[in-house]
Formats: structure tokens, C-alpha cells, sequence
């Protein structure tokens, strides 16, 4: 702090100094999106005491829309009026302008602009070449873009050499900093399937203080999967946005897109099972505010931990959705040996108050290598209605004397075939 | 973790950042050009101080790791490879700058640093304010965006926002997988304030002009004695005498020298130029007037069956009275004054028109007592700033109009409001309505209405709203009530106004009424207000439908008096829809807005062109794109059927293209497109002020300004319009550092031309 006060006291003498001293004169406004000039309506009717004098007056008014005067959003751009805020990936404009105050001609003038951020230094200017000479009221423009990627305080740096008549050499720099703000907060979260498909839920929220309309948000899925996006309800050749018409975002909304991936087919045989974390993907979105001011921002890459499956994967293949009550009936479950060594495995199957298995328990199905997996098809009945848990298989691991145990693995509904014909 | 912490610490300035951003937003336009302006250095020689490498050098280092973590963790654009950080000296001291003081340096050296940043920020607000960079001084320094933002908010929500940070880079570094929600970059814990300041359309405060007597709790003044004028019922000759003999003043508000004259000379306008109404003259009028009139009266379904009609015939005066005969009770009156009071009201009414209550009873709750809340002369902005910047001289020179060089009547009155001094009109109807008893001080006093007191109070009223005087306006509407207090129509004046039935209030003025809380930050009272008008209108326009008389009495009306009577109520719904939709769009509630404008097409399908690129070029301003080109092709689509009969629809698909191009960046056909269109119509103001802006930002601003110039002095009445002149003198700001005067030879053109309601605020001389 004192570091500053210092500096702002020696600064002040600089000014009274350097007022006097330097030809030429440095100006800088951010070039946002000009805005459209809205006026206010205030009417009467013909037989009011004024009569037709405030039509006539909206009538002459340059702003108004002619034919519709009380409509208040006119035609007239307007320039900024204000700094304004900026936001991670939109694009900051700036004039420069460096106008010549004086009244002798200034040689060799060289503008520089660089934008200081916290990690890095870039050159703005258009032109790093001098320009020979400027006239007195005459001016050099500069219109330069940016694209801002970084978050935090940001520095402006304008630098001005020049020669005077007496060939004197002149330099000053001017700074001007301002912050770029977060526009969106991003959340994310993952849902797996009982298949290997990952539904990618994504809510993205308007953190600026304008309405946003989004352009484009996008899943670009790592190599492993495949997208599908889920935010358009498909009616006939026409698809419509979950979100209805208007596709913009308020301050402070917040918008939710679904995905579904699916593992390519190479990588869901290959691997067996995705294991550990996996690269999903990013997000990618484009919005734009006022008169297409244009963002842009991918999230980092997503990440997504693979559920665990244990030594012992079971997963099923093969179950039907509605059974008969008393009724035998198939299913294929699929036993994967997702650990890193070979296994011996032994099936039990123990009853449940409503789950009655068929065939022996306690069979052999043999070794198992690392990764491979096996279809077993299993006979079972249900002696009580409605929806029922399949629940009651026991692998265990005679090498290791490890059991694992397999409860709720799939419901199926189970219904009385004699009584639901005549109803 | 620890880097977690880390960086949510380095976080929170931009949270304080965001405080500040709206602060200065919401704050009164600032001072633009202060002479005293502080900077501050950051140039790097500046900090080679032995102190610098002291306590903060730690924490220093921290905070740059900070900014390289979070170049790399939080989404970033798609384009930025993530390069290695390059710190930079100066960089860190400014970082250091930054971070709020920290409690145990607490030598008084740091404190006097502390107040001169108040200083700082309190000198100069311009950075958030101004689009232009403030740097007035030559040298090395900065200007300090946000330094002083943090001493402006002392009281910080740090403690939150460090937690957001924690799980947002817990997520980014090694997601947990069991996690459910993922949260990639929460960055800012978001307070309320995002949502407020929405709605000032210029971004212009307008300042509150009051009565220096004035003392806003005081509203209701206890009223001892009724003033004689004020008796609510008086007989016509009561009333007479009373009136000239208290108000002296009376001889310029003559209301009520006959009831014909009073309709045709004190307001023009009320007598009808073109329409149907009967002649003027008593004598042919009378017996149609008093047929029309009874029938109604006899048949109102209001008017409880069991009421004797001789008894209701007592009420008003009958054929033979010589007052009665001579009012004429126009078709083009009862169209207009029409309304639907409240139950509450239209009891009250009943029971004065059938004699149970005589006015003098009813409860002064019930009534409506405005008056003045502000005496003193409204002034000449205009000829202040010149006083300020041109010297007294000058200022002699300019002449406009006051309330005091035009006649003390409704024609002056016209004449100060067709000269644009509003200021000045103001002034004259305070004078007026100080004639009619209901000057200042006189709120919470009983009063008697008439249509022109009305009148005037409407005019008042809305031109403090012309003026953006939105709390003056709302203080002198504040007695009205909802502006359906049994006094405000006519029914309550049977004597004054025998036969007249209706609103006194002009539709106008409700509308009015209705539109001032939006200005005020209060959208949704608006919103409330219209919509209760909306649905009178909706009822009225049904009962026209059904057979029935406006207010739904069983009278027979013309086939063309119900014809015009619809077309009013049908244009009275659409300026109702219209203001809706345009209360929508300030509120950017754009979906209801585009709605209620859509549906304004089918009341005034001749405004369609109009409205529908409007709607196209509020989808611009959201930045949806491609449903504004697809609404501009609506636009051209129709164009085309009509044949192109108009000009302005010719060149209405340029300026379309035109404003596509510039939501697409591209200035330079943006600017081809809006010099086409000038080709064609050389006058054309839009365009000409929309072709030098694209000028600007194509980097021509001598060229950009040359234009807006010439047009300024070579058409200044049509460009001498705030929206214009504020571009222009934002232009003079970036091009030389003699803006001042510049602006000043605006300021003299503007003073030869403009009345006293010029909004000097777009000058930007103060």
C-alpha cells in the first residue's frame, strides 16, 4: 500500500510536469457494440388541451420510428456510453487515437499498443511501422481487436514515441486496466447407464447482467464416444428447442443440455470396461449480447470417473419386462472379471421371499482371465405380483475365498396371466 | 487443495469488482471531464522502494502462482493454447495493489494511503462510466479501474466466495467421481444486485426539482376551513360568484363563462374540428341533446329499478331550464369521456345523481385533492451551462420563451409547449392550476374538478414526464389516487355539468398514470395499471359490440356513432398494448414484448412494416440473428405485395441489411448500405447519424465527425437531437483534448434553436 501512495504522490508531480511537454495527445475508448436509441412516448388525443402538438412533436423527433412514433425501440445508433463490462471470451475493441494538439508539425510518431495480462505481453497495433509526420489537428487511428482469454486484471499499455520540429525525441505511455469478469457458470453432471452409455447433464448459467442468446453449445466428445445431443424434440422435418422459441438467457438463468455418449465400438471391446477417469469431452458455446457482440468459451475438459465395478462385473443381457406369475423365465446375465488377475469362479443362487431360482447353485463356471467375460443363462420364477427385484446371485472367488454378492440387479414386473384376459 | 485456496483468495477482488461495476452503474451520471483527476503510477521504477520487498513479497509469490493456475483451470477460449506464464514485474506489484490491505500492517502511513483512495475513487467515477478511457495527463501512469472499487466496498462477501472456489478447482484439477454435480468454473458467488438497474433509458438521472418550502412527508395537508371555492356542490351562480370573487386571478381561468364557450374556447381541441357533433348553438342542439340524453338516464341499468323517475328527472335540469338546454351533451363527448368507474365509485355516483347524498356528505377520503407540490420556476438549463461556460453575456443573448412572455391561457400555454419549453409550461400550468384553487399547498383540500383542471393537470403532468421529472410527476399524481375518485366525473356535478356523464379524466392521462412507475423502477405497477385499463377498454369495446352504449346502458346508438366509437376504443386498446409492450422491452421480458407487439398488428395493420421490424430489431438487440433477418424478410415480403408504393418501405430492406451487417461486425457494408440509403433520401436522419457511426468504428473518426458535424450545422433542426449531439460530443472526447470547447460551439448552436427543455446532459459539458 505504501508502494502505491508513493507512486500516486510522484505521479501527480509528473502531471503538472509533463502537461506542458508532449505534442501530441493519447485517447482511448472501448469500442463496444453501439446500442439503439429508445425514446419515450408520451401521447394525447386530438381532443386533449394539447391537441395534436406532442404527435407533432414525436413526429419530428429524428428517433422516432415514423408511421409507429410510440414505438420506443428507434432506428438512431448510439455510441457506448459507458466502459461497460467485458467478459472471458468476448472480443475487447479499442480506438486509439492520437491526435496532434499542437500547432507545428511532429515527426517519426510510433503508436504502440500491447495488452498485459497476467500470464502474457501481446501487441495489439495493427502497425508496428512509424508514421513520417503528423500535422497539427491531425490524427492517427488505430482499431484493435482482441479476443480475451484469460480471466482477471488486464493492462492496456499505449505507448507513444515521437520527434518534434527541434528533433527532440519524445516518448510517454499511458496504461489502462480493467477487469475481465466470468460470463457463465457451468455445471455438470454425470448419469450412467446400465449399457455403457454416459448421459452428460449440463446447466449453464448467465452470470452477466445481460440477456444472452446462445448460439451454439455443443458437446465436442473426446475420441472414446460418440455424441448424441438431447435438446431438440424432433416434430416431423422440423425439430424444435427443448427451450422454445426465444433462446436467449436472462441474468442469472440458467439453461439445462443433455447428452448421450456411447463408447465407440473399438473402445467399449477393447477395453472390456472403461476404467478410471475418462476424458468426455468440452463444451463448446457461442453467445452473443447486444447487436451480436460475440462470446466464445469451451469448458476444460470434462472428466468423468468410470464407475466402479468391483473385481467382478455382472451385468445383464437379457431379461424380459413383464413375466407371468408362477412362471419360469430366462435371463443372461454377463460376468466380467474386470480385476487384474484370473479367477475361478462358483455361481450360487439363493431365494428371496418372492425370487425362486431354477437349476443347481453352486456351479463351477471355470477360470476367468483378466477382461474376459462369460454369458450364463439362468432360469428363475416369481411367486409374488408386481414389480420384483432380482436379487440373490453369489459369485465367489475360490483362489482368494471372496464372495460377491448381487441384489437388485434388474426388476421385472410380474403380472397373473388368469385374470388379466377377462378384465 | 491448497491452490484451491489460494486462487479463491485472488478471487475475490473480482467479486468486489462486480459490486463496484453495478455500483457505479446505478450512481448518477458522473462528472466527465474533472479537471483534478488523480492517476495512479504503475510504472515499474515507481516501485523499487525499499519497502516493496518487505512483508508483501511472500504473499506475492502466492498470488502469481495464483494467476498461472487460473489461466490454465477455468475454461478458457478455444483459441488460447496454455502458455507458460510470464510474469512481469509490474504486473506483480499491481496484483499486489490489489489485494485488500491486509490487518496487521497497521502504521498509520498505510491509513492516509487508504483515505487517498477514497479520494481517488471519490474524484473520479468516470472509468465505469465513460466509454472513453479518462486518461487526461500526460506520463506514465494508470488509471485505476478497480482499486477504488475495493475501498468502496468495504464489507466484502469474502468469506463465501472462497468456498465456491474451493470445489470449482477441486473439480477442475482431479474430478471426484462420486461427486453428482461437477461444477467446471463457479467463479462468483452472484448477488441480487445483478438484476436492478434495468430501466433508465439513457442512462440519464433526472434530478428532483422541488419547492424549497416543499418537505416530502408532509403530503396531506390538514385542511381547517373550506375555502368557499371549494364547496363541492355549489349552484351554478354559487359557484360563479365564488369563484371570481376568491380567485383573483380567475380572469385568465375562465372555465365557466357559458358552458358552450367553456367547451369551445377555453380548449380548442375539446370542440369537435371534423366529427359528427351537433352544432354549437344552443337553440338547434337543444331538443337532440335533451332526447339523447334522458333516454340513457331512464334506461341505465345502474340506476336501481325501484328509483321513482320523477325523482331522477329532478336530478338534472329540465327541457325549460335555460342552462340545461344551452349544455350539449355531444355523441363525441360521451364516446371520449366514457369509463367504467369501481362498484365503490359508481355507488357514490348513483346516489348523487338520485339525490341521496349530497356531494357536501360524502366522505373526503373518497375524493381527489391535488395540488401543486412544487412552486419554484422549473429554469433554463440551457442558459445556466452558457452562464457557466460562456460568461454572463452570452447568456443575455439567449431568448426563449417563459411563462411569463405568452398569453396566461391555454393559448400560451400551447404555444410555450410547440416551442418546446416545456420548463416554462410547466411553470404556466402551476400558475393556471394555482388559479383554480389548486396551487401549492392546497393537496388534501377539497376542490372541484372541472375538464379543464383536468386538462391542465394531464398537460402538467406529462410534460414533467417529457422533462424525466418521474418523481415530480409521481408526487403530483399521488392525490389522484387510481384516478377513479367519484369527484373525477361528471355524474358528481350534476348542476355544473348537467347530463355529462363519464370520465373527466382524459384517457390520456390514465395512460399516463399508468406509465410513470416504470421510470421509477417499478415495471410491474405499470404493468398492473395497463392492464387494468386494457380490460375497460376490453369491456367497453364488448359492450359497443353487444348492442349496448359504452358503459353498458341499454341506449340506442347510431350505426355511426358505435362505428367511430369502436375505432376510439380500439385505438385507445392498441396505445394500451403499446405501452405494455413497451414496458416489456425496458423490463427485456423480450418474449412478452414481441407478443404484445405482434398482436398490436391486427389493431393498426398499417403499422405492420413498422412493427415488425421493430420486433426484428429487438431480436438484434438480444443478438438472435437469424429470427431478426427472418422478421426483416417478413418486412420485405410484404413490402413487395403492397407494390412498393412508399419510399420508406423502398429503403426499408438497406437499412434492414445494413443492421445485419453490423450484428456481424462487418462496418463496412453496414456504412455502404446506410450511404445507399441516403443516395435516395439525402435527409434522412437515421441513416445519416448510423453511417458516421459505422465511420467510427471502421477507424475514420475525422470523417465519422466531419459528417455528424456539417449535418449539425447545416440541418440543425433536425440534428440537433441529444441522440446525435451525444455522438457527436463522445467523438470531439476521443478526438482532441480540447473537447470543451467544441462542445461549447454545440452548446451556442443549441441555444439559438431549442427551447428550454433541451436535455443539456447529452452536451456532456458538465
Amino acid at each position: 500500500m505504501q508502494v502505491k501512495g508513493q507512486s500516486s504522490a510522484a505521479d501527480k508531480m509528473d502531471v503538472s510536469q509533463a502537461k506542458q511537454e508532449h505534442l501530441l495527445a493519447l485517447k482511448v475508448m472501448r469500442l463496444t457494440k453501439p446500442t439503439l436509441f429508445t425514446n419515450m412516448p408520451v401521447t394525447c388525443e386530438d381532443r386533449d388541451l394539447p391537441g395534436d402538438l406532442f404527435i407533432r412533436l414525436m413526429k419530428d423527433d429524428p428517433s422516432t420510428v415514423k408511421g409507429a412514433e410510440t414505438l420506443i425501440l428507434g432506428e438512431m445508433l448510439t455510441l457506448p456510453q459507458n466502459f461497460g463490462n467485458i467478459f472471458l471470451g468476448e472480443t475487447f475493441s479499442s480506438y486509439i487515437s492520437v491526435h496532434n494538439d499542437s500547432n507545428q508539425v511532429v515527426k517519426d510518431i510510433l503508436v504502440k499498443a500491447d495488452l498485459q495480462t497476467s500470464s502474457q505481453r501481446l501487441n495489439l497495433s495493427a502497425s508496428n511501422s512509424a508514421v513520417s509526420e503528423l500535422k497539427p489537428e491531425c490524427c492517427i487511428d488505430d482499431v484493435i481487436h482482441h479476443e480475451v482469454k484469460e480471466i482477471g486484471t488486464h493492462i492496456l499499455v499505449c505507448a507513444v514515441s515521437y520527434t518534434t520540429q527541434t528533433g527532440e525525441k519524445l516518448y510517454f505511455r499511458k496504461f489502462f486496466k480493467f477487469q475481465v469478469l466470468k460470463p457463465l457458470d457451468v455445471k455438470t453432471k454425470f448419469y450412467n447407464a446400465e449399457t455403457d452409455e454416459v448421459f452428460l447433464e449440463a446447466q449453464i448459467q448467465n452470470i452477466t447482467t445481460s440477456p444472452m442468446f446462445m448460439e451454439k453449445v455443443s458437446l465436442e466428445p473426446s475420441m472414446m464416444y460418440n455424441v448424441t445431443e438431447l435438446n431438440n424434440v424432433s416434430a416431423g422435418i422440423e425439430s424444435e428447442s427443448t427451450f422454445g422459441r426465444m433462446s436467449y438467457l436472462q441474468p442469472l438463468d440458467t439453461r439445462q443440455y443433455l447428452y448421450c455418449l456411447k463408447p465407440k465400438p473399438e473402445f467399449a471391446e477393447k477395453a472390456g470396461v472403461i476404467k478410471g477417469v475418462t476424458v468426455i469431452g468440452k463444451l463448446d458455446i457461442v453467445w452473443k449480447t447486444n447487436l451480436g457482440e460475440r462470446g466464445r468459451l469451451q469448458t476444460s475438459q470434462l472428466q468423468r470417473m468410470a464407475p466402479g465395478y468391483g473385481d467382478v462385473r455382472l451385468s445383464l443381457e437379457l431379461i424380459p419386462d413383464t413375466v407371468s406369475l408362477e412362471e419360469p423365465f430366462d435371463i443372461t446375465c454377463k460376468i466380467t472379471n474386470c480385476s487384474e488377475r484370473t479367477m475361478d469362479l462358483v455361481l450360487e443362487m439363493c431365494n428371496t421371499r418372492s425370487v425362486h431360482w431354477c437349476g443347481v447353485s453352486g456351479r463351477q463356471l471355470g477360470k476367468l482371465s483378466p477382461s474376459a467375460s462369460l454369458s450364463i443363462p439362468l432360469k428363475l420364477l416369481s411367486s409374488v405380483q408386481g414389480l420384483q427385484s432380482i436379487s440373490g446371485l453369489r459369485l465367489t472367488d475360490t483362489f482368494l475365498k471372496r464372495t460377491y454378492e448381487y441384489d437388485d440387479i434388474a426388476q421385472v414386473c410380474v403380472v397373473c396371466p388368469y385374470t388379466s384376459p377377462e378384465s | 487443495m491448497q491452490n484451491a485456496i489460494e486462487n479463491a483468495k485472488c478471487h475475490v477482488p473480482v467479486t468486489l469488482d462486480i459490486d463496484g461495476a453495478d455500483e457505479t452503474l446505478e450512481a448518477s451520471v458522473p462528472p466527465q471531464t474533472d479537471p483534478t483527476e488523480e492517476s495512479i503510477d504503475l510504472d515499474a521504477e515507481a516501485f523499487v522502494s525499499p519497502q516493496d520487498d518487505s512483508s508483501h513479497s511472500e504473499s506475492l509469490v502466492d498470488k502469481l502462482n495464483d494467476q498461472m493456475m487460473e489461466s490454465v483451470m477455468i475454461s478458457d477460449s478455444p483459441n488460447s493454447e496454455e502458455e507458460d506464464v510470464v510474469p512481469i514485474d509490474s504486473l506483480l506489484e499491481q496484483n499486489e495493489e490489489e489485494e485488500p490491505k491486509t490487518p496487521d500492517d497497521a502504521d498509520t502511513e498505510e491509513r492516509i494511503e487508504d483515505v487517498r483512495n477514497k479520494d481517488v475513487s471519490a474524484a473520479e467515477p468516470e472509468e465505469a462510466s465513460g466509454a472513453l478511457f479518462k486518461e487526461e495527463n500526460e506520463g506514465e501512469k494508470i488509471v485505476q479501474v478497480d482499486d477504488k472499487r475495493e475501498t468502496v466496498a468495504p464489507d466484502d462477501p469474502k468469506p463465501e466466495a472462497p468456498k465456491t472456489q474451493e470445489s470449482a478447482l477441486e473439480m477442475d484439477s482431479d474430478s471426484t467421481p462420486k461427486d453428482e454435480a461437477v461444477p467446471v468454473c463457479t467463479i462468483f458467488s452472484q448477488g441480487v444486485q445483478l438484476k436492478a438497474q434495468a430501466l433508465i433509458p439513457d442512462g440519464f438521472q433526472p434530478t428532483l426539482v422541488k419547492s424549497p418550502s416543499f418537505t416530502i412527508g408532509n403530503t396531506e395537508t390538514p385542511n381547517k376551513l373550506v375555502p368557499q371555492v371549494c364547496q363541492p356542490s355549489p349552484s351554478l351562480s354559487k359557484f360563479f360568484t365564488d369563484s371570481s370573487a376568491v380567485n383573483p386571478a380567475s380572469d385568465f381561468f375562465d372555465s365557466f363563462t357559458t358552458s358552450t364557450s367553456f367547451v369551445s374556447i377555453s380548449n380548442p381541441n375539446a370542440e369537435s374540428p371534423k366529427a359528427a357533433a351537433p352544432p354549437e348553438s344552443p337553440l338547434v342542439s337543444a331538443p337532440t341533446a335533451a332526447g339523447t340524453y334522458f333516454t340513457p338516464v331512464a334506461t341505465k341499468p345502474q340506476v336501481a329499478p325501484a328509483e321513482p323517475m320523477n325523482k331522477l328527472q329532478a336530478v338534472f335540469p329540465s327541457g325549460d331550464d335555460p342552462f340545461g338546454s344551452a349544455l350539449v351533451t355531444s355523441d363525441l363527448d360521451k364516446r371520449r369521456d366514457a369509463w367504467l368507474p369501481s362498484e365503490d365509485t359508481r355507488r357514490v355516483l348513483i346516489s348523487v345523481a338520485t339525490q341521496q347524498v349530497s356531494p357536501v356528505q360524502i366522505d373526503r377520503e373518497q375524493l381527489a385533492m391535488p395540488g401543486l407540490k412544487f412552486d419554484n420556476l422549473q429554469g433554463d438549463a440551457v442558459k445556466d451551462l452558457m452562464q457557466r461556460f460562456l460568461g454572463d453575456q452570452a447568456a443575455m443573448k439567449r431568448q426563449v420563451l417563459s411563462a411569463n412572455s405568452v398569453e396566461q391561457n391555454f393559448l400560451g400555454l400551447k404555444r410555450l409547449i410547440s416551442t418546446k419549453n416545456w420548463r416554462a409550461a410547466v411553470d404556466l400550468t402551476g400558475r393556471l392550476l394555482t388559479a383554480h384553487g389548486q396551487g401549492y399547498g392546497k393537496s388534501g383540500q377539497p376542490t372541484n374538478h372541472t375538464t379543464d383542471s383536468l386538462q391542465l393537470w394531464f398537460v402538467r403532468l406529462a410534460l414533467l414526464v417529457k422533462l424525466s421529472l418521474f418523481q415530480n410527476a409521481e408526487l403530483e399524481f399521488e392525490p389522484f389516487g387510481n384516478l377513479d375518485h367519484p369527484d373525477l366525473y361528471y355524474e358528481y356535478y350534476p348542476t355544473v355539468y348537467p347530463g355529462r356523464r363519464g370520465s373527466m379524466v382524459p384517457f390520456s392521462m390514465r395512460v399516463l398514470h399508468a406509465e410513470l412507475p416504470q421510470y421509477l423502477q417499478k415495471p410491474q405497477e405499470t404493468l398492473d395499471r395497463l392492464h387494468r385499463i386494457k380490460s375497460v377498454c376490453q369491456k367497453i369495446l364488448s359492450n359497443l359490440q353487444e348492442g349496448l352504449a359504452e358503459d353498458g346502458s341499454m341506449m340506442n346508438l347510431t350505426q355511426d356513432n358505435r362505428l367511430a366509437s369502436i375505432q376510439l376504443w380500439r385505438s385507445r386498446l392498441s396505445r394500451v398494448m403499446y405501452s405494455m409492450a413497451n414496458c416489456l422491452l425496458m423490463m427485456k421480458d423480450y418474449m412478452l414484448a414481441v407478443e404484445t407487439y405482434h398482436s398490436i398488428i391486427e389493431y393498426e395493420p398499417e403499422q405492420r412494416v413498422q412493427l415488425l421490424s421493430g420486433i426484428g430489431r429487438i431480436f438484434l438487440q438480444i443478438g438472435d440473428i437469424r429470427t431478426a433477418e427472418k422478421y426483416f424478410q417478413d418486412v420485405e415480403k410484404g413490402c413487395q405485395s403492397k407494390g412498393k408504393t412508399c419510399l420508406c418501405f423502398c429503403d426499408c430492406d438497406v437499412v434492414h441489411r445494413a443492421f445485419v451487417y453490423l450484428s456481424q461486425n462487418n462496418y463496412a457494408d453496414a456504412h455502404t448500405c446506410f450511404s445507399s440509403v441516403l443516395e435516395l433520401d439525402p435527409k434522412n436522419p437515421v441513416a445519416n447519424n448510423n453511417a458516421a457511426v459505422c465511420l467510427l468504428y471502421l477507424g475514420r473518426l475525422k470523417e465519422s465527425l466531419g459528417q455528424l458535424e456539417s449535418l449539425v450545422h447545416k440541418d440543425p433542426a433536425l440534428y440537433l437531437h441529444e441522440s446525435v449531439l451525444f455522438n457527436l460530443t463522445t467523438m470531439y472526447e476521443l478526438e482532441s483534448s480540447r473537447s470543451t470547447q467544441k462542445k461549447q460551439a454545440l452548446l451556442e448552436a443549441v441555444a439559438c434553436r431549442e427551447g428550454d427543455s433541451f436535455n443539456v446532459q447529452c452536451l456532456k459539458l458538465v
